[in-house]
């Protein structure tokens, strides 16, 4: 599958840009750099921007860099959400709610409980509506998700946007899987205009060991969040020579194929 | 598009545990809501629980059990299914398969028992560390590790949704050449975040729901595993998809666009992908909640759109709304209407919705001519899905 990439949003620790990630490559990251803020998307208005959860606001945000560098109505955007562990914050407020003695629920909470609200909230805030789809595959969500967004641009012959997202969190939620920094990203994937670079991808069998970043500052981010495996496909993306990666598509299926990106 | 081929499927869900016990529910008019008590939860409502879950043994490893899992590992077992999976793994090779599982909940109510048992850190306690659990890929990861498939696997997670929407990622998995099979499948179970939340909403009946009845008072929650084997089409196969529609109402989060106009689109599309004219279709199986706005809206759009010689039901009343599962179970009752000839009917309803009544099918039809079906599923976020099936 042969695939463009037109634009990409970022919002992680010192990372909070396209331009800022390649300023960053280029000289030096800021060591000293504070988690995240909660970013202010416009797009969001005020007074649903206070009620949004953090995931909303982050794709909204994420989105419209990506958008703005594609040049891109969002309105015209097929769309993958994708999360290895979903919005943590809402499965702790549903769960610390069902274990006390009252058991009753905020009825706005639980319809945002699903994991296709930030599919939700920017079709509405964006007008769109094309496929839109929310996928997991864990830690491994970010190759799965970039192989549905290249085969629903390709099948819709039309711009799409992965947004991946997750949370940072503590127990318990992290006692099975520590994310200590949030982070998300976006990413329009493109058949149809003029990408800055092209992804060739194929499924392959037998095994790969899973890429790391090359550079120190987007290791640590990687190891910190799964969702930030995203910027080691920007690492390469960012690099002007062609490139290629081998990803493993799953963790808890060692046997699981990997899927391979040449980048030119 | 080009047909893709239903190869196997199978279904488990209140109404019968495997295809056999399915259709002899429907052929002896047993709905599976039941007014059952569920353990710390005193609502009043019906539940459309699988029963056998309670009864029969599955041995799951500890890492892997939740109730979620344990209803995967209970329909798998249906029909022959594992050995379908064998046999097509074997033809193929499993890194030639893929695997696409769609749910809502996916093992919350593992990780709602677990919160009621940290300890004096806020840590989970041992037996409820389970690394591949408490996510939304919970079931896609458990399925995958159960089959050995070795393709490409992920979870579709937009809420009801969520196992319609597995045929398109097969189908497009299959055009493109990244599977030559895939296994496709919706598991949802009941847990309490489903009942209170729903009940936080005013959305559950406090009867057995009766879609489209104009006396209807909400849903009746319920809990379903079905999977099914798709490939490109061959022409010894039977039944068919031919088409799929995704679309967005980019409206509100838990109310359906007033007019419907996500769901139309949704319909053209997979209506318009199968190339099947609308005065072909003979049956509707109706997303049909039995909540008042959502029925209201999909009963305008059944009098907007159908011929007036399509028949309708929402199998709802036998099944109870299985959320995440709710495509994958609706799309197996249509396959297997079109396979047996048998409609299922609208049951529980007696005083339909005057939109639809003339061709809402209350009590089972058998109809000998069905060829071509379509199965709508709409969720929260506004997500939305329709198939179309065909038999040749």
């Amino acid at each position: 599958m042969k695939i463009g990439i037109t634009g990409i949003g970022l919002w992680g620790q010192g990372i909070t840009s396209w331009s800022e990630f390649t300023a960053g490559l280029n000289g030096a990251f800021d060591l000293s750099a504070e988690p995240p803020a909660t970013p202010s998307p416009a797009n969001i208005p005020a007074r649903e921007r206070r009620r949004a959860p953090l995931t909303v606001k982050l794709a909204a945000e994420v989105i419209n860099q990506a958008a703005t560098m594609a040049n891109t109505n969002q309105a015209e955007l097929c769309s993958v959400f994708s999360s290895a562990v979903g919005d943590s914050n809402m499965t702790d407020y549903i769960c610390r709610t069902l274990s006390g003695p009252d058991k009753t629920m905020s009825p706005t909470k639980f319809h945002n409980s699903v994991h296709n609200t930030t599919s939700g909230y920017w079709s509405i805030s964006a007008e769109n509506r094309l496929p839109s789809t929310f996928i997991s595959a864990y830690d491994h969500s970010f190759p799965m998700a970039l192989l549905e967004a290249a085969s629903v641009s390709l099948t819709e012959h039309r711009p799409t946007v992965i947004v991946i997202y997750d949370v940072a969190f503590g127990a318990p939620i992290s006692n099975v899987y520590p994310i200590t920094e949030t982070f998300a990203a976006a990413i329009i994937v493109d058949s149809v205009n003029s990408p800055m670079r092209t992804l060739d991808m194929e499924i392959h069998t037998g095994s790969a060991s899973k890429p790391t970043a090359q550079n120190d500052y987007l290791q640590q981010r990687t190891k910190n969040n799964p969702s930030a495996d995203t910027l080691i496909l920007c690492e390469a993306l960012a690099a002007s020579t062609t490139g290629k990666l081998c990803w493993p598509i799953s963790r808890s299926q060692p046997k699981a194929g990997y899927l391979a990106i040449s980048i030119t | 598009m080009q047909p893709i081929s239903i190869q196997h499927y199978t279904l488990t869900c209140a109404a019968g545990t495997g295809m056999d016990a399915i259709r002899q529910s429907i052929a002896t008019g047993r709905s599976g809501l039941s007014n059952i008590e569920w353990p710390e939860c005193e609502l009043n409502t019906f539940l459309g629980r699988v029963l056998d879950l309670d009864s029969i043994h599955l041995d799951l490893p500890p890492e892997w059990i939740s109730r979620n899992n344990r209803l995967a590992e209970l329909g798998l077992n249906q029909d022959g299914f594992s050995v379908a999976v064998e046999n097509i793994k074997a033809k193929y090779g499993s890194g030639r398969c893929g695997l696409v599982i769609g749910t809502s909940t996916s093992s919350i109510g593992r990780t709602e028992e677990a919160y009621k048992h940290l300890d004096a850190n806020q840590n989970y306690a041992k037996s409820f560390q389970q690394e591949y659990i408490h996510n939304p890929h919970a079931p896609g990861a458990y399925v995958q590790h159960r089959l050995d498939i070795q393709g490409p696997a992920l979870t579709i997670s937009t809420a009801c949704s969520s196992s319609a929407k597995v045929f398109a990622t097969a189908t497009r998995w299959l055009e493109q050449g990244l599977a030559d099979a895939v296994v496709i499948g919706g598991v949802d179970s009941l847990c309490q975040s489903i009942m209170h939340g729903f009940n936080s909403l005013q959305l559950v009946d406090t009867q057995p729901c009766k879609p489209f009845d104009v006396n209807r008072g909400g849903i009746s929650l319920g809990e379903a595993a079905g999977f099914a084997i798709v490939t490109r089409a061959s022409s010894s196969d039977a039944i068919h998809l031919l088409g799929y529609g995704e679309s967005s109402d980019a409206f509100h989060m838990s109310s359906a666009h007033p007019q419907g106009l996500g769901a139309k689109q949704a319909i053209d599309a997979a209506l318009a992908r199968a190339e099947v004219p609308i005065d072909q279709l003979d049956y509707v199986n109706l997303h049909g909640t039995g909540t008042k706005t959502n029925d209201d809206i999909e009963a305008q759009l059944c009098q907007e759109i159908f011929d007036a010689q399509t028949i309708y039901s929402s199998t709802k009343g036998w099944t109870g709304h299985t959320l995440g599962a709710a495509g994958i179970c609706e799309a197996v009752l249509t396959i297997d209407a079109l396979r047996t000839g048998i409609v299922p009917g609208n049951i529980n309803s007696s005083s339909p919705d005057p939109r639809v009544a003339k061709q809402l099918v209350l009590d089972n039809s058998r109809e000998q001519a069905i060829r071509y079906a379509l199965s709508n599923s709409f969720g929260f976020g506004g997500n939305n899905c329709s198939l179309v099936f065909g038999r040749t």
